[in-house]
């Protein structure tokens, strides 16, 4: 080795040495005044902004970071975001400088992480390129364009009658144990199977491990972790991770919706999000309001939704749907939080424990679902069969309940019930077995022209199967032409029809038989 | 009710002339025992060093694993001068030996912490979290 390189390589660490003098810059620190439920209280931090992370020593050295969320004049609130053990009053607190960032990117994609983008599968490190803040503003209104996309779920009764789009924040409401996991799963279900090419992140808020672990199997067995993010955390994790998993979520489904990607998140369940934070007000001696949630506990959540959107053309038409999901007490919408976020969203797909216990599934109220923006967002295809759908069904349901009451019916009446029944019937639909485009409108074609309607209700499903059958097998053009959301021409309507009327015979033949 | 800094403000503008002091230190005093703020007293001492700072006079500890020599000492103090833009500055040493090496500098603004002890720290996080 050459003097002149000894000499460059001196020269080289003496700068690198000023360089890092240079860096030295005075880091505002603080003391631990007081820690209570994971809360930490402490002196010092002046600079200290909202959301902005401290480090805090513990007593073994290693740190927990939490974040500032009330400013006072004396002191700092603050929340851990990690167990309080070895946090002790008089540790040293220090700002990091940093605002609350999670990984995003796609070698997110297929992992199942916490609210801090920790790998919770155990399948190693996860390193990305890039970080997403948190909390981030949701597009501005010259950011985005109107929904106009199609987010197919696979449900019949949703895709119909409440359709959903790309951009839409579609709510899915309902008591405890009636389906409304079950439809968040089988949208996520349908982007894999129909191959959409949309990610979908699923936020886990305080859902039990157990459940979260069964999702993640299924996940795995229907080919859909291919394309989910899961964040999760467990009734045993701290408020403040529950707090911060749709935050995080959001962020890491930002990052698909910012690169010309669709996106879908789940959020299951805000109920659970806004008693999380709820805890943290309380401890953090914020008012209680009604039902003694903070003030500010609307805007915990219209700012988390709004940033699901459809952008603009020129930001790249990138997309992120949301499908935020809300647990009623005994069917009450007109909660706190119910109301709330019923008044956030573009609408509700809303589920009736009785039609549930009734075999009624999906168990989706008609009266009650409404999809305010997603009916410019549905095919021709769909648009030509679910016209009347939602009025039909909606009429029956109230027919239904007079009738139990007389049986002297008049001809249009019975009429009316029997079509009500038969579209009921061709409505309910299997979990985890959603439906193509062209299935859909062959299946309501069919059942609106009344070509089913002297099939008995316990064989209607078996008629669609192998009208569906029959259709993709003999006419597989016109069945790739529908599933590609093409209206279907007359000619193509009354070969659909011929074959309906043809398995229908079938089928009531049996009956007669029998 | 006034805050703490409230009531620091005013202990900080009334430290200049004797005479108030005295009567500021015992005000100050009484509101903290009457408030049941009594373990607050070098939060106190802390937010006038802070006011203080403002005007010029900043208070610096300095926490070394060893007792340091009057060169270093001197080194130390007209680094933390350069590092506070005070015109005045008054040191405080103190001897931790669990910092194992180094110093830490803290300041009404701010520390900065160039201890072994936490640097270790770092590279064991650093370990674990990978």
């Amino acid at each position: 080795m050459s003097d002149l390189n000894i000499k460059s390589l001196s020269l080289e660490i003496e700068n690198a040495i000023k360089g890092l003098g240079d860096d030295a810059k005075l880091k505002q620190s603080g003391v631990v005044t007081r820690l209570s439920d994971g809360i930490v209280w402490i002196y010092g931090l002046r600079d200290c902004g909202y959301s902005d992370v401290i480090s805090i020593e513990k007593k073994d050295g290693s740190t927990v970071p939490a974040f500032a969320l009330n400013l006072f004049e004396d002191e700092v609130g603050a929340v851990l975001m990690g167990p309080e053990t070895g946090v002790v009053a008089g540790a040293k607190a220090s700002m990091t400088g940093d605002a609350l960032e999670v990984p995003v990117g796609p070698e997110l994609v297929g992992r199942v992480v916490d609210p801090l983008g920790r790998p919770l599968d155990g399948k190693g490190p996860i390193v990305t390129k890039q970080n997403g803040l948190v909390e981030r503003p949701a597009p501005g209104v010259m950011d985005r364009k109107s929904v106009h996309e199609p987010m197919a779920t696979g449900v019949i009764a949703v895709d119909t009658m409440v359709p959903i789009g790309r951009g839409q924040r579609e709510l899915i409401i309902g008591d405890r144990q009636t389906g409304k996991t079950a439809i968040a799963i089988d949208t996520m279900i349908n982007q894999a199977k129909q191959k959409t090419g949309v990610i979908n992140v699923y936020v886990a808020i305080g859902q039990k491990s157990a459940k979260v672990a069964a999702m993640v199997e299924r996940f795995k067995s229907e080919g859909v972790m291919d394309q989910t993010i899961v964040v999760a955390t467990s009734p045993s994790d701290s408020a403040s991770l529950l707090y911060l998993a749709p935050y995080a979520g959001t962020a890491m489904a930002e990052y698909f919706r910012d690169n010309k990607q669709h996106a879908l998140i789940i959020y299951d369940d805000l109920s659970k999000h806004a008693v999380a934070y709820r805890q943290m007000s309380l401890l953090l001696r914020r008012p209680p309001g009604r039902e003694a949630y903070p003030g500010d506990v609307f805007y915990l959540h219209s700012r988390l939704l709004e940033r699901s959107a459809k952008l603009s053309d020129g930001l790249g038409g990138g997309s992120l749907t949301a499908l935020p999901i809300i647990e009623t007490q005994a069917g009450d919408v007109g909660a706190y939080i119910p109301t709330n976020v019923i008044s956030i969203t573009d609408g509700q797909i809303y589920l009736e424990s009785d039609l549930f216990y009734q075999g009624i599934r999906p168990a989706i109220s008609v009266g009650l679902s409404v999809s305010r923006v997603g009916g410019s967002a549905q095919t021709k295809a769909t648009k030509s069969v679910a016209g009347t759908l939602r009025l039909e069904l909606a009429q029956y349901r109230e027919l239904a309940s007079f009738a139990q009451f007389s049986s002297d019916l008049d001809e249009e009446t019975t009429k009316r019930i029997a079509r009500g029944r038969l579209l009921t019937e061709v409505l309910k639909q299997n979990q985890y077995s959603p439906m193509s485009v062209a299935d859909q409108v062959i299946t309501l074609t069919a059942a609106t022209s009344g070509s089913f309607d002297d099939v008995p209700s316990a064989k209607v499903k078996a008629a669609v199967s192998s009208l569906l059958t029959r259709v993709k097998s003999d006419h597989k053009a016109i069945y790739e032409s529908i599933d590609k959301g093409t209206k279907p021409e007359e000619s193509e309507n009354a070969k659909i029809l011929e074959i309906a009327k043809h398995v229908a015979k079938s089928y009531v033949v049996v009956k007669e038989d029998n | 009710m006034i805050s703490r800094t409230q009531a620091s403000n005013y202990l900080a503008n009334s430290l200049s002339e004797p005479a108030k002091r005295k009567q500021a230190i015992k005000s100050i005093a009484a509101w903290l025992k009457y408030n049941g703020k009594s373990r607050q007293f070098s939060y106190v001492a802390g937010d006038v060093a802070q006011v203080l700072s403002t005007q010029g006079y900043s208070f610096v500890r300095i926490i070394s694993a060893r007792e340091l020599t009057p060169q270093t000492k001197k080194h130390i103090e007209s680094y933390s001068r350069d590092l506070t833009n005070a015109k005045t500055i008054e040191c405080e040493y103190r001897v931790d030996p669990t910092l194992i090496g180094g110093v830490i500098v803290e300041t009404p603004e701010g520390m900065i912490d160039h201890s072994v002890a936490s640097q270790l720290n770092k590279l064991i996080e650093g370990v674990i979290n990978e």
